[in-house]
C-alpha cells in the first residue's frame, strides 16, 4: 500500500482490492474504497441547491440549469482528460 | 490514474474558493427562513473528531450566518476511554507485560497514579514495557516471541483492524486483546438527548461520521434521523464535503423534512462494509460499556466473545471487568472534557483550556487526542481567535 509515497503493509478488512484502487485506510485497515463512478454525486446535491437558489433570485430555471450543469461538466471532463491523456 | 482522482478531490473538494463561496450564500439564504421558522439558533452537531478537525482548520465557523451553530459531539474514542483501562494497562505494564498501544492511548492520563504512573508514557518512564504502534498488525508481528496485551480503543472504524485478524487466526495467541471498543450511534443518541435534558437548544441536524459509516453503512443514521426527526447528512472530510451537507440539512428542515442523505457517496453505502461488519459481529458481542466522565450507555460497546475469549486480556490476567457499580467518575479536577464531549460545553468554556491544559502540557483527555475537540481548538484556532484578529484588523 503507497501511502503517498511510504509503503506500508496493511490489513484487507474490505472486499475486491486491486492495485491501482484508491482505499481508505484507518488504524493499519482498508475499510473501503473510493468509488469513481460516485465521485461527484455530491456535486449534483449542489447544483440542486444552487438552482434553487438562482431561480429564487429571478434567474429563469433553464438557465440556472445550464449554468450549473456547466460548472458538474467541466470537473467530470477534467477527470475524463486525466483519466485518458 | 489514481493520482487523477486525488487530484479532483483536492481541486473539487478542498482547493476551491468558487465552490465554497457558493455554498456560503446558499446556506446563508436558507438560514434566514429557517431561523424565522424555528426562532432560534439552528445547532447542527458533528459526531467525529475529524469532521472537527476539518471545521477548524478551514475555519468553516467563519462562513456561518450567525444564526448557524456547529456543535462538536462525541467523536473521539481516546477522550472516552474510561481511566480504569489506563490504569490497568500502567499495572500490566509495570509488571513486565508489554502494552501495545497507539500514539495518542500513549499519552492518555488517568486520574491519579498507579504505581507512580499515570499514563502509559509515565509508566514507560518507570521502566514499564510499552510499545506504541500503528495498528493492531504491528503489533501482532512484534508479539510473536513474548506476552503482550493490546490496549484496544476506538469506534466502529477501528474495530474491522481488530476483528479480521482474529478471525484469520493470525494473531499469535501469547498477545491478549483488552477490548475497549465503544458504538457511535448511542453515544450520540446520548448527546441529543442530554441537550433536551438541560434545557440547551436542541439538537436541529446531524453529520453523521463518513469513515464510521464507510464500515456500518449509512443504516444506523437514517435509525437516527427517524428516531429524532432532525435531516442527518453523512458527511465526506474535506471543507466542501462539509459545506454541502450542512446546507442539505438547512435544505431539509426549510421543507420541514427529516431524513438521511449521503453526501459522501464517493465512500459510504446503505449496506456500508458488509464483510467487514460480518466479522466484527463474529470476534465481538455488543454489551452496556463505560464512557469516560459519562459512565454506563447501554449497548454502546464491544467485548470478545464466547469463541474469542481465549484473547481476552481480563480473562488471562485475572483483572475484573468494570461495571456500573464499580464505575466511579473519572475525569481530573475541574477537566470539564465530558461536557465538551457531549456538546454541552466549548472547550473555551473551560477555565483550563490553554492555561493549565494545552497540547504540550494535556490535562484531560480531550486535550491528547487529535480528535480531541480541545487539542483540535488549541492546534488550530476553533475559539474564534481567528475572527477576533479579523476583527481587530478591520476584515470583518
Amino acid at each position: 500500500m503507497d501511502f503517498g509515497g511510504a509503503v506500508r503493509e496493511v490489513i484487507i478488512a474490505t472486499e475486491e482490492v486491486k492495485p491501482g484502487d484508491i482505499v481508505l485506510v484507518h488504524a493499519g485497515a482498508v475499510i473501503g474504497k473510493v468509488r469513481r463512478e460516485e465521485l461527484l454525486d455530491s456535486l449534483k446535491m449542489y447544483k440542486e441547491m444552487s438552482v434553487e437558489l438562482a431561480v429564487s433570485s429571478g434567474i429563469p430555471r433553464e438557465e440556472a440549469e445550464r449554468q450549473a450543469e456547466e460548472y458538474i461538466s467541466y470537473w467530470l471532463n477534467w477527470l475524463g482528460e486525466k483519466r485518458d491523456g | 490514474m489514481g493520482a487523477a482522482t486525488t487530484d479532483l478531490i483536492e481541486r473539487v473538494f478542498r482547493e476551491n474558493a468558487e465552490l465554497a463561496n457558493s455554498l456560503k450564500r446558499i446556506i446563508w439564504r436558507y438560514a434566514e427562513e429557517v431561523s424565522e421558522k424555528l426562532g432560534h439558533e439552528i445547532k447542527i452537531m458533528n459526531f467525529c473528531g475529524t469532521h472537527e478537525w476539518t471545521t477548524v482548520h478551514f475555519g468553516i465557523r467563519s462562513l456561518m450566518p450567525p444564526s448557524v451553530e456547529l456543535v462538536a459531539g462525541p467523536g473521539c474514542p481516546v477522550c472516552i476511554t474510561p481511566a480504569y483501562y489506563i490504569d490497568k494497562a500502567v499495572e500490566l505494564a509495570l509488571d513486565g507485560v508489554t502494552v501495545y498501544a497507539f500514539g495518542d492511548a500513549y499519552r492518555l492520563p488517568s486520574v491519579r497514579p498507579v504505581k507512580g504512573a499515570r499514563s502509559l508514557s509515565e509508566a514507560k518512564a518507570l521502566g514499564g514495557s510499552i510499545e506504541v504502534v500503528y495498528s493492531f498488525l504491528d503489533a501482532i508481528k512484534s508479539a510473536k516471541n513474548g506476552e503482550g496485551v493490546f490496549f484496544g480503543i476506538g469506534f466502529e472504524t477501528t474495530a474491522p483492524s481488530y476483528a479480521v485478524p482474529l478471525h484469520a487466526g493470525i494473531v499469535p495467541p501469547s498477545l491478549k486483546f483488552m477490548s475497549i471498543l465503544r458504538l457511535t450511534p448511542p453515544a450520540a443518541v446520548y448527546a441529543i438527548e442530554k441537550a433536551v435534558e438541560k434545557g440547551l437548544t436542541p439538537v436541529q441536524g446531524i453529520i453523521a461520521p463518513g469513515h464510521v459509516s464507510t464500515v456500518t453503512g449509512a443504516k444506523p443514521w437514517a435509525a437516527l434521523s427517524e428516531r429524532f426527526g432532525i435531516p442527518a447528512v453523512i458527511s465526506g472530510f474535506e471543507p466542501i464535503d462539509l459545506l454541502i451537507s450542512v446546507a442539505r440539512i438547512l435544505k431539509m428542515l426549510k421543507e420541514g423534512e427529516a431524513r438521511l442523505e449521503v453526501e459522501y457517496t464517493r465512500a459510504v453505502t446503505w449496506e456500508g462494509n458488509v464483510a467487514a461488519m460480518k466479522r466484527v459481529n463474529e470476534v465481538f458481542e455488543v454489551r452496556d460499556a463505560a464512557w469516560r466522565g459519562l459512565g454506563f450507555i447501554p449497548d454502546s460497546g464491544w467485548e470478545l466473545n464466547g469463541r474469542y475469549r481465549g484473547y481476552d486480556a481480563f480473562e488471562e490476567y485475572g483483572i475484573e471487568p468494570l461495571t456500573p457499580e464499580k464505575w466511579k467518575y473519572d475525569l481530573p479536577p475541574s477537566c470539564r472534557c465530558a461536557e465538551v464531549t457531549l456538546g454541552l460545553a466549548k472547550p473555551t468554556d473551560c477555565p483550563m483550556f490553554m492555561k493549565a491544559c494545552t497540547p504540550g502540557k494535556p490535562w484531560g483527555p480531550c486535550m491528547v487526542s487529535m480528535e480531541g475537540t480541545c487539542a483540535v481548538w488549541a492546534k488550530f484556532g476553533g475559539g474564534g481567535l481567528a475572527e477576533d484578529v479579523a476583527r481587530d484588523l478591520g476584515l470583518v
